[in-house]
């Protein structure tokens, strides 16, 4: 597990994002597709709280993906669980997923895999808790009536198989689940430690988040910092790949 | 109007790299447009599962919605109220040229008129989409007859009614079918207007109060009865006043139906409206200010002289009067032979000694909009919605105009930060046999661009007789819009004097390197050429100016000048002379956005 601890909310996001474009680039993408973890809850696609509006408006209407190329849930299908399977077979087809990025919930749920979610899991529906119901309660004008209580989820077993898995974990809010998935066991009660047991796991988080782990721990994973910048280093941009064949400076990526 | 043509074949586009107007606000996002309507690219992204047919940088610029403009009265020297055989092209000539100013709709106003040239011209004007022929007409705007005779103004009052008799019959009678009307202007404290108001609400039209001395009292039962527009407030009405502020009380009345929100016109070209009385207006209710230009034939004239219909108007920037003998330039400016007392001023139909009253404004839509952020202080978002927004929510068309909302139509301006217009786009549906079905995705207006040349240009106000009451020290530097220094590297401000708001610097454009210097002697206006770039600095130093505008005159050529720069309305046309550096290219449109 790498460990990346940064100072501020902004830092974090920064990092993981060079990271993740540091690998893209790595990745040499070219008809190989995408996923995105979609958790749609049963809302219409035009909601504006739907995994469809959230991935469109932060993510999708910034770059120049092909639709065709994204792969959310569709938590308004007609039979829920062929819809699962059919997630995983894409997943299959595409050749599974090179990269995993994302969060935690303040009970140490990945994705919406709840407290108590079998750590060997596929793609399935999942009734919520009420941690959760009322993690979201926020965007729905705090009314609990209205949250949806269902989701669609990717399970633990379908994270696990990725190559690399990547956690983004900021807030003090965090800090608890943080605890439980580095420095206790493996249990099922906090479905991030599952990742204790993948070979390439990076947590991203800020100096909040880690407030509820050991001096000891912090300061270890502090003194790598060094070494792991070196991770988000500028690499060479694919499109300055192929127009800088003619010349023979390279000019570094800018950021 | 439009076709429903949004199918899933027509082609996207999509204009990135801008900033809309959206919500009140200027947001960073890209504008999706298909069949003529603004696009939600989200529905397009998930459930067409596409993407832009064609993607428009554009700059880092504004999209705004199209200015509506709801009170015109002509332009170009065509006068609406005029009974003519073909009133028809004229509107057509009008609706072309106002789309350099941003508008993209408007009402063609009739003042006050006999009921034949109602009968003739009415029926010859309906309602239009606009397309590359022009903005769209949205309905006429009858400006009287049925208004006050204190207040008249620049109305004949000969022809000025009532409809005490039959109310809403006489009304009839006077402007024939209401087809194609859309707003009509009365006063209220005529007798039985209440009912001649609910009758014209109850057809859709909508009722403004305007040249009337009614008191607050009668305009607010106005509003109950359905009136929900003020003309040109402040003018053609009585002043406020702390007891009874009439009609412009109602900004801050009451006393009117709930939910509903007045609107009233304000003509923001820094001459009708004293600025301080703008920002009054604003302050008290900004949800309602409509922009509107309330021009007249002399619009878009250019400088000088010219006869409109009976009369002789002289042009001077953005203000108009009526013309006379020039003044002795030497001695105190000569009295009016009438002495006339105007109310507001106005042509003095006894002479025509040059007299300063105001005959009219002349101040495009663009221009009352810079003007109107300058002086109020508020923000872009408040200036743009004044001219588009609002004016849509008047005539109830704020779900398809004045809007960039997802489903309006695809009417919008290109701008750049200081508020010019470069591009003006109505999209519609693809006319059958029209030759070039890619023409809806194409701006029906650009503003000209030069060639990659570095220029610079320094220019006087405009043309005054009296040059040496503005002081040639007073210079203003300028940063001319970023595309009109083409391959200026060094961004230069230039010293610029301007006497007059909104003067467009796009009119003395040329796309040579070097220096045009414009300056002028107290009688004359000359130009001068200076090819060497680094003259160029000598000049741009503000203390230099003034020196060197004199050293530099000695090499003029008014002659020359005219020779080369010829400018043509809204389109700049280089043509040096022989033997210069041919730059290459003329102006063209189509050269704006990449």
């Amino acid at each position: 597990m790498k460990l990346i601890i940064l100072e501020h909310y902004s830092q974090a996001s920064e990092w993981a994002a060079k990271y993740i474009r540091n690998r893209i680039i790595q990745f040499n993408p070219g008809p190989e597709k995408y996923f995105t973890l979609g958790l749609p809850t049963g809302l219409p696609r035009d909601h504006p709280e739907s995994y469809h509006s959230f991935m469109w408006n932060n993510f999708f209407k910034h770059i120049d993906i092909h639709p065709e190329n994204t792969h959310i849930l569709d938590g308004n299908a007609v039979d829920l669980q062929a819809e699962c399977d059919a997630f995983e077979e894409k997943i299959k087809a595409a050749g599974g997923i090179e990269l995993f990025v994302g969060g935690i919930g303040p009970d140490g749920h990945i994705a919406f895999n709840e407290p108590g979610s079998s750590l060997v899991s596929r793609t399935r529906v999942k009734t919520l808790a009420m941690d959760t119901i009322l993690a979201n309660a926020r965007f729905f004008d705090g009314e609990l009536t209205k949250v949806p209580t269902m989701a669609l989820t990717v399970g633990v077993g379908t994270v696990m198989d990725a190559r690399e898995v990547m956690i983004l974990i900021t807030g003090a809010h965090k800090a608890f689940a943080l605890y439980k998935a580095i420095e206790e066991g493996v249990n099922h009660m906090w479905t991030v430690s599952a990742f204790q047991q993948h070979p390439r796991t990076v947590f991203v988080c800020d100096e909040d988040a880690t407030l509820e782990l050991k001096v000891k721990t912090v300061k270890y994973f502090k003194g790598l910092m060094l070494v792991h910048n070196k991770l988000v280093d500028p690499l060479y941009s694919i499109k300055e790949k192929e127009t800088e064949k003619s010349q023979s400076s390279k000019k570094p990526y800018s950021d | 109007m439009r076709g429903e043509q949004g199918a899933a074949g027509a082609r996207v586009l999509q204009f990135t790299n801008c900033r809309i107007l959206r919500g009140g606000k200027l947001l960073r996002e890209d504008l999706w447009v298909r069949g003529g309507r603004i696009l939600d690219p989200e529905k397009l992204f998930f459930e067409e599962r596409r993407v832009a047919d064609e993607r428009r940088d554009c700059g880092g610029r504004i999209l705004a919605p199209g200015f509506i403009d709801v009170q015109i009265n002509g332009g170009f020297g065509v006068d609406f109220s005029q009974a003519t055989e073909d009133v028809g092209s004229g509107v057509a000539l009008v609706a072309r040229r106002i789309l350099s100013h941003g508008v993209t709709s408007f009402c063609p106003t009739l003042v006050t008129s006999p009921p034949e040239v109602y009968h003739k011209v009415v029926p010859q004007i309906p309602v239009k989409s606009g397309g590359p022929h022009g903005a769209g007409v949205l309905g006429l705007h009858l400006e009287g007859p049925f208004i006050s005779r204190e207040k008249r103004g620049a109305h004949p009052e000969a022809h000025l009614r009532s409809f005490e008799a039959d109310a809403f019959q006489d009304l009839l009678a006077t402007y024939g079918p209401l087809d194609n009307v859309r707003i009509v202007t009365l006063a209220p404290e005529l007798g039985r207007s209440h009912e001649v108001i609910r009758a014209l609400t109850a057809r859709g039209i909508c009722v403004s109060l305007g040249h009337s001395v009614a008191d607050l009292r009668a305009a607010e039962d106005a509003v109950w009865s359905g009136a929900t527009f003020i003309t040109h407030l402040f003018n053609a009405m009585l002043p406020f006043h702390h007891r009874d502020p009439g009609i412009v009380g109602l900004l801050t009345s009451d006393r009117l139906p709930a939910g509903r929100c007045i609107f009233y016109g304000m003509i923001a070209d820094g001459t009708h409206t004293n600025p301080a009385a703008l920002r009054i207006a604003h302050r008290a209710h900004p949800q309602g200010l409509v922009l509107v230009t309330d021009a007249i034939p002399a619009l878009g004239l250019g400088n000088g002289r010219h006869t409109l219909g009976q009369q002789e108007v002289e042009v001077d920037g953005l203000t108009a009067y009526v013309a006379g003998e020039r003044p002795d330039p030497l001695g105190p400016r000569s009295q009016p032979a009438c002495q006339v007392a105007h109310d507001p001023p106005r042509a003095c139909p006894l002479c025509s000694q040059g007299t300063k009253t105001l005959s009219g404004s002349i101040a495009p839509m663009d221009v009352c909009v810079r003007h109107f952020l300058q002086a109020t202080g508020c923000s872009m978002e408040s200036a743009l919605e004044a001219a588009s927004l609002h004016p849509a929510q008047l005539l109830g068309l704020e779900k398809s105009k004045g809007t960039l909302d997802f489903g309006a139509d695809a009417d919008f301006v290109v701008l750049d930060d200081s508020l010019h217009v470069q591009a003006t786009y109505i999209s519609g549906p693809v006319l059958a046999g029209c030759g070039d079905p890619a023409w809806c995705w194409r701006a029906v207006w650009e503003a000209p661009v030069c060639p990659a040349h570095p220029i610079s240009v320094i220019l006087p106000s405009s043309v005054s007789p009296w040059p040496w009451h503005t002081p040639m020290w007073q210079t203003r530097a300028v940063r001319l819009p970023e595309q009109l220094r083409g391959g200026w590297a060094s961004g230069a401000l230039l010293a610029l004097r301007t006497a007059t708001v909104g003067s467009d610097v796009r009119d003395w454009c040329s796309p040579t390197s070097g220096v045009i210097v414009l300056t002028f002697s107290p009688f004359e206006f000359w130009g001068g050429w200076l090819p060497s770039p680094l003259l160029t600095g000598a000049v741009l130093g503000t203390g230099g100016t003034r020196l060197a505008l004199p050293l530099f005159s000695s090499l003029c050529c008014k002659a020359q000048l005219r020779k080369c720069l010829q400018v043509q309305r809204d389109r700049m046309v280089w043509a040096p002379p022989v033997g210069r550096e041919q730059p290459g290219k003329n102006h063209l449109p189509g050269q704006g956005l990449a």
